[in-house]
This record gives C-alpha cells, structure tokens and sequence, in this order.
C-alpha cells in the first residue's frame, strides 16, 4: 500500500530536469499564491502555506507525477463569501472536509464520472478558468495611478520578451526577472505604488499544525458543508483536467482514482497546517512540464523550495510591487486559455459551441466552476440526446389481402423520441390487422415503453387486432418490466381517465 | 511468419541490446528446444521518463499547451524512430543467430511500454520468461537489479529466468528449497516439467538455523520428487541461508540455482529488504524464479 507512494521510477528518474524545473515552479508559485489569497480575502500566509503543503504532500500520495497542485484560482473564488462571512477558521475546517470528500471520492472510484464530462465543457471549464483569473487582477488595475498601468506592462514586456535573449533567456525564468527588475525599480526610485506587504501577513515561521478554532456541531458543519462540497468538486474537476494534459504533454498514464484520494489527503494535511484548499493548476503544471519537469520530484521541489525562500526572504518579499504579481497572473490567464478552441469556433457544429460558451458564461457570472460544469453537462446530454432522437423511423406497408398493415420500427426509441414514435402510426385507418415490427428497435426507458403501450391501446380501441413481433432482447426486457398492454385489468386502469 | 497471436505458449525471451541481451537469446533457445516451444524474441520501447530540451523561460503564452504539445510529440518521435530501428537490428541478428543454430521456430515482437507492461499483457502466452538482470539503464554499473526486476518477479505469473553471464552449457542445477508453495513450484519446475534434461544432474538443497529441520524439509523434498530416476544429490546445512547456498554453489560447479520468490509484501521488503533480492545480486549463476 506505501510502496505505491514510493515508486524509485517516479522519483528520481529524471533528478536534473525535475530539480530546474521545480525551482521554476517555486518561483511562479509565490506571486500566485499570494494572488490568490487576496482574491480569497485571506492574509497571503494562508495561500502561501497551502501552496507548500498541497505541493509536497501531492508528491507522495497524488496520481500523476509531474503535476503542480497547490492553493489555485478557482478554489479561491469559491471561498470569498465563507471567508467574508465567517473567517479563516471555517475555511480552514472547510478546507479539511473538502480534502474528507475526495477521499471519499477516490475511495468510491468517482474519477470515472469525469467520462460524463464531453470536451467541450472541458474547454469551456478552462477557458471560464483563465477568464476568472484575469478578471481577478482588475481589482489591482482601477482606481491606481498610472505608474500600476506602466508597470504591469512593462512586467508584461520583460515576460514575453526576456526568454528572446539569446541563452540567459532560456535560463532564467522570465517571471523572475520581472519581479527581481520591478522591485528594484520600486524600491530605489521609490515610487508610491502598493506592495505585497501591504496586502497581509507574510509567513514568518515554518507551518505548523493545529486544529481549527471552531464549535464542533450540526451547526458549524451547516455553514461549511455546502462549500466543502463545491470545493472538492471543483478541485477534482480541475485536477483530473490538469492529470489529462499532462498525460497528453508526457504521453504517459496517471492513475485517476489515485489522484482524487491523494488531493483529499492533500487538502486535509493542508487545512491542518493553516493553510487553504487547492487543487492541481493547469498553467504551472505546463511550465513545470516546459522546465523539463517530469516526475515526483519536480513536484516536492516546487513546494520545498517555495516554502525556503518565503520564510528566510519574506522582508524581501513584502517590498514586491503589485504590479509585478498582476503582470505574472496575467500572463497565467493567457497560458491557460485555451486558444485553439476560438480558432476551431468556426468548424465546430454550433451545439458543441453553444456548450463550450454555456460553460464560460455561466462560471463567469456565477463565479463557480462547478455550476458551470453542471449547465455544460445538462447541455451536452440533451444535445446528445436530440441527436439520438433523429435515429427513428417508422415505415408501414400493407398487405391487402389480410387486410394487414405492418409497422416496421426502426432506431432509437426514448423519451426524446417517444413522442415523434407515437405519431408515426396512423390511427385513423380502417384496418384489421395491425404488425408492429420491433426488431430493428432499441427501447431505452420506460418513455419508450409507455409510448408503445399508448400505440397498442389506440389501435386495439378503434377495433383493430394488434401483434407485437420480433422486439429484441434488450427491448422486450424493458418491456416485460414496464409494460401493461397485455395484462387486461392494468389497461383499464390507464384507460380509466379516458 | 508466424503471428503472435496464433501463438498458446512460448518461451520470451526480453532483450533490449544491454550486455546480456545475447546470453539471454542463447539460453531461451536452449530452453525452448527443451520445451519444443516457439521462441518469442521480445524487444520493448521504452518511453524515456525524462526530458532533455531545457526551456527554463517559465512563462506562458497564447497557445503554450498546442506548441509544447507539439514540440514534445516531435522530440519523442525522434527518439523512438531511432530506438525503434536498434531494437529492430538487433532482433534481426538474433533472429538470424537463432535460425544459424537450426532452430526455425522463431518469430520477433516489438512492442511500446515498459518490459513490465508488456509481459502483463502477453501473461497468459508465457511458458517462460527470461531477461538480463540489469537494463540498458545500467549498463555501466556492474551487476545491479533493473528497475523493474522486482515488480516483474512479483507480478508476473510465470517462471522467469534471470541472466546474469555469458551463456554456458546446464549440466548442474541446485534447487534451493525451503518448503514454501514458491519453492515446491521451483523444484517441480526443475524436476517434472521437461524443461531441463534428464541428464542434468539436481542438487537440492535445504538450509535452516536447525539441522533437523534441514533434513526434514530434505525428506519434504523427496517424497515430491515423482520420477525416481533422476540423477538427484539432496543437501542439508545449518547456517545463515544465503551464505550456504552461495557456497553451495561454488563448491558444486552449479550452472543454474531454481528458488521460489519474494514471500512478503512490498513494504516489509522496502523496510528490511528481501532474501530474494539479496540473491539476485549476490548470485553468479542463472536463477529460475518461481512464485
């Protein structure tokens, strides 16, 4: 059972590349930790800490070696109203029965519902996610004076221009650099611009554990039930999207129902430690994957590394302008949308269109992942199901000299198509023998059995002999379980009303 | 040619181009002339779980994921392309090789995935498995386990052979037996299943702190042995397990030494480490390993 946790493969097969690219991550997990916290309403420490914890514990127990969790976006903007109305404590509780969901979750083998969720929702749920990270920063960007404007794009221009320079550009991490030049450029000309250290406390000490001061009771679970169930589900939706990627990235596998058992714990070790819950990040899991990240390793350096330099360096870092971490999260936004889905707008059919752009907007007004992830599920199935219901047809021929018409049923029937079924029979003739052939059918519910019950009572009402042929296996089950045409007393009970 | 798939049962041989790969070709055909059982030379690719492109930049932007998408399928392309035609060499030599020796009944298997993943699902067709007991991986370290030796011992559900030295021919093989269903399968494997010659000479040997105890699993050991007929020397030390059997087979000239293995969990052997590792990096001469 440990052993699993401790595969020398996953660990130390790739120490160079993993070690680089988890210093890269390191670096990058600290403006954005904080920025999440402050969307969150809570001091910078609190994503700070969860950041660490969520990276070095999801390096032992998490499904997908390579992959970056720690405090995220989209858990955060779930937060804001439990944090607003009653404090850090119940986040932090919170935070734990998330992590008690997913394991629940990873015990139970929910990863496969992930199956539910079409690509399209998957890309809506991405791009809604880049949307809510962008539109976090406007906060940042109104009401300043225009040296904010100026040095956001300036951090904007060192980013995307920085990696140009020939070999330093490949070396040193870009969003480095521009929170290294921003705040020296801050400090010594000493323009009037807020700082991280105006924002809340900064980690001082090593985490440590400790119990949330809360009243242990039906209560307290009242408050926090609700959005320990958004929070577990949003991470995991998250984490196994950012698990795909990266299979997709590494062409490797990753154990799914691992990956939600290990976020549980994760999330739990976290709310222990003061910190708030997280999820996998899809933008730092692709620039750990970029840094040539690739196993466990890369995962627990990020976090290790992360927790170092905000201890020991957080005078230092208190004096890093805004503007920097508005510039770096900006620039997580970008990475994280999805550009290919607008270019392929155009040759998509319009439903997988209308999901994806169902998913952004809902998410981006209700600013809940999850409830966007719903409607685009909702979408998706009845879309699908209204393509199904075109596969029906009922062709009729008549024999004359029995005075027999056949009815040969063809496709899917359900409730979708129910209606269109029962309409295809043409009650007004006269006729004395009636067929219905149901070989060629599939009947999926009991819609479809109530609608052929409806056909047969019709038919047999106006006179005419009805008999039912050829329905398959699967219909004729369906059928023996829900259907009353041949069982005389059910009949008039459903005829009763009539 | 014949097919994989029409094939029941034959005998695998796994090489991958590290220094025992044509040990490991010599002594499966041996075995599978034993068997009269085709010969399966098995070569998998495995996927590289490290990078080598260093893009420290760190940052992200419009469309990362297509380009690194792209930038990485064309990298392992490359790389695949090229192990793909080495391991194709290679098992047209060995290929050739086997059919010098008069042995026609070979065919050649390239597959992706770890040699782990591929005996899994080639399970059911293996007679007997037989790979060199470190990879390429470690082709500069000495005799060290591969990484994946252990997890092949465990999970694979057919005797497996592991070489460790150049291929010479089997007229002495020691049974190292300690009563467990493990052990009972290796010397039934060794003694009933033609796979060894009638003229190869058996040693089995029992060891226990208790010399009584070492005689009586020596009985134990015996009465299981069905054909009488045997050319059979029974063994019986008291003293560290190990250290005996080594021993035993300096002393005997022994070509080949049969065990049953790992009998505990994966973690009581991460934490104390197992007798059977301990072997398999002690021993000199082929194991057949039994589970």
């Amino acid at each position: 059972m440990l052993a699993k946790y401790l595969r020398k493969d996953e660990w130390f097969s790739n120490i160079r590349g993993d070690i680089l690219s988890g210093l890269v991550v390191a670096l990058a997990l600290i403006p954005e930790a904080i920025a999440f916290s402050i969307i969150a309403g809570v001091d910078p420490k609190v994503g700070l800490y969860a950041s660490f914890s969520m990276a070095v514990i999801i390096a032992f127990v998490g499904g997908r070696p390579g992959m970056i969790s720690a405090a995220t976006g989209a858990m955060a903007l779930l937060m804001v109203t439990l944090v607003k109305e009653h404090g850090l404590e119940y986040l932090l509780a919170a935070t734990v029965l998330t992590g008690i969901l997913q394991m629940l979750a990873g015990r139970f083998k929910l990863g496969q519902l992930m199956s539910f969720v079409p690509r399209a929702v998957v890309v809506g749920f991405v791009n809604a996610l880049a949307i809510l990270i962008f539109m976090a920063q406007l906060p940042e960007l109104s009401n300043v004076t225009w040296h904010v404007y100026a040095l956001t794009l300036a951090g904007l221009g060192i980013i995307y221009l920085f990696p140009y320079i020939p070999k330093i550009g490949t070396l040193l991490p870009s969003p480095l650099v521009t929170i290294v030049v921003l705040t020296l450029f801050v400090y010594f000309i000493g323009v009037d611009v807020r700082t991280v250290g105006d924002m809340g406390q900064l980690p001082d000490t090593l985490p440590i554990f400790l119990i949330p001061d809360i009243p242990l009771n039906f209560e307290t679970l009242l408050i926090i039930l609700p959005y320990s169930i958004s929070l577990a589900m949003v991470g995991l939706l998250e984490s196994l999207m950012t698990a795909t990627i990266v299979d997709d990235l590494t062409d490797t596998k990753s154990d799914k129902n691992q990956e939600c058992t290990g976020q549980g714990i994760a999330n739990i070790a976290t709310g222990f430690t003061g910190g708030m819950a997280g999820c996998a990040m899809i933008g730092q899991s692709v620039i750990n994957i970029k840094s040539g990240g690739r196993g466990r390793l890369s995962t627990f350096v990020a976090g290790f590394f992360l927790l170092m330099m905000v201890v020991f360096l957080s005078d230092i870092i208190s004096i890093i302008p805004m503007a920097a971490l508005v510039a770096i999260m900006i620039m997580v936004s970008i990475g994280t949308f999805d550009w290919g889905s607008i270019k392929k707008l155009k040759t998509l059919p319009i439903s997988t269109n209308i999901v994806m752009i169902a998913t952004v907007v809902v998410v981006v007004f209700t600013h809940n992942l999850a409830l966007g992830v719903f409607v685009g599920v909702l979408l998706a199935s009845l879309f699908f199901a209204n393509k199904i219901s075109h596969f029906m047809y009922n062709e009729s021929s008549y024999d004359e000299a029995n005075d027999t018409r056949t009815y040969k049923v063809v496709g899917q029937v359900f409730f979708n198509s129910a209606d269109k079924f029962y309409e295809s029979f043409d009650f007004k003739e006269v006729v004395e023998n009636i067929v219905i052939d149901l070989s060629k059918a599939h009947f999926w519910d009991i819609s479809a059995v109530h609608a052929l019950d409806k056909v047969v009572i019709k038919l047999r009402r106006e006179g005419a002999n009805v008999k039912l042929i050829g329905h398959n296996e699967a219909s004729s089950t369906i059928i023996d379980r829900f259907g009353i045409h041949d069982k005389p007393e059910e009949i008039e009970k459903v005829m009763g009303g009539h | 040619m014949q097919n994989i798939k029409d094939i029941k049962e034959a005998v695998f041989a796994c090489v991958d181009g590290s220094r025992f790969s044509e040990a490991v070709c010599e002594y499966s055909l041996h075995i599978a002339k034993q068997l009269s059982l085709p010969l399966v030379l098995l070569n998998t690719i495995e996927h590289p779980n490290a990078s080598s492109v260093t893009n420290l930049s760190g940052n992200l932007s419009l469309g990362e994921r297509e380009d690194l998408l792209d930038e990485l399928s064309q990298e392992d392309a490359a790389k695949n392309k090229e192990t793909r035609t080495q391991g194709k060499e290679l098992l047209t030599t060995l290929k050739e090789k086997v059919k010098v020796q008069g042995f026609e009944d070979v065919i050649t298997l390239q597959r992706h995935g770890t040699l782990y993943e591929n005996l899994k699902d080639l399970e059911e067709k293996l007679r007997v498995v037989l790979f060199g007991v470190s990879g390429m991986g470690h082709f500069a370290e000495g005799v060290e386990i591969g990484s994946q030796v252990e997890d092949i011992i465990r999970d694979i559900d057919a005797p497996i052979i592991l070489i460790n030295k150049e291929f010479t021919p089997i007229h002495k093989v020691m049974i190292a037996f300690n009563g467990a269903s493990g052990s009972v399968r290796a010397l039934e494997e060794v003694s009933a299943s033609p796979m060894l010659a009638k003229d190869v000479k058996r040693y089995i040997v029992t060891v226990n702190k208790d010399i009584q105890k070492a005689q009586e699993l020596s009985h134990q050991a015996k009465d299981l042995i069905q054909d009488k007929s045997l050319n059979c020397e029974y063994i019986s030390k008291a003293g560290d397990p190990l250290e005996s059997i080594l021993g035993c087979i300096d002393n005997n000239d022994i070509d080949m030494l049969s065990i049953g293995s790992y009998s505990h969990g994966k973690l009581k052997t991460a934490l104390f480490g197992s007798f059977t590792t301990k072997l398999i990096k002690n021993v000199k001469v082929p194991l057949i390993i039994l589970k």
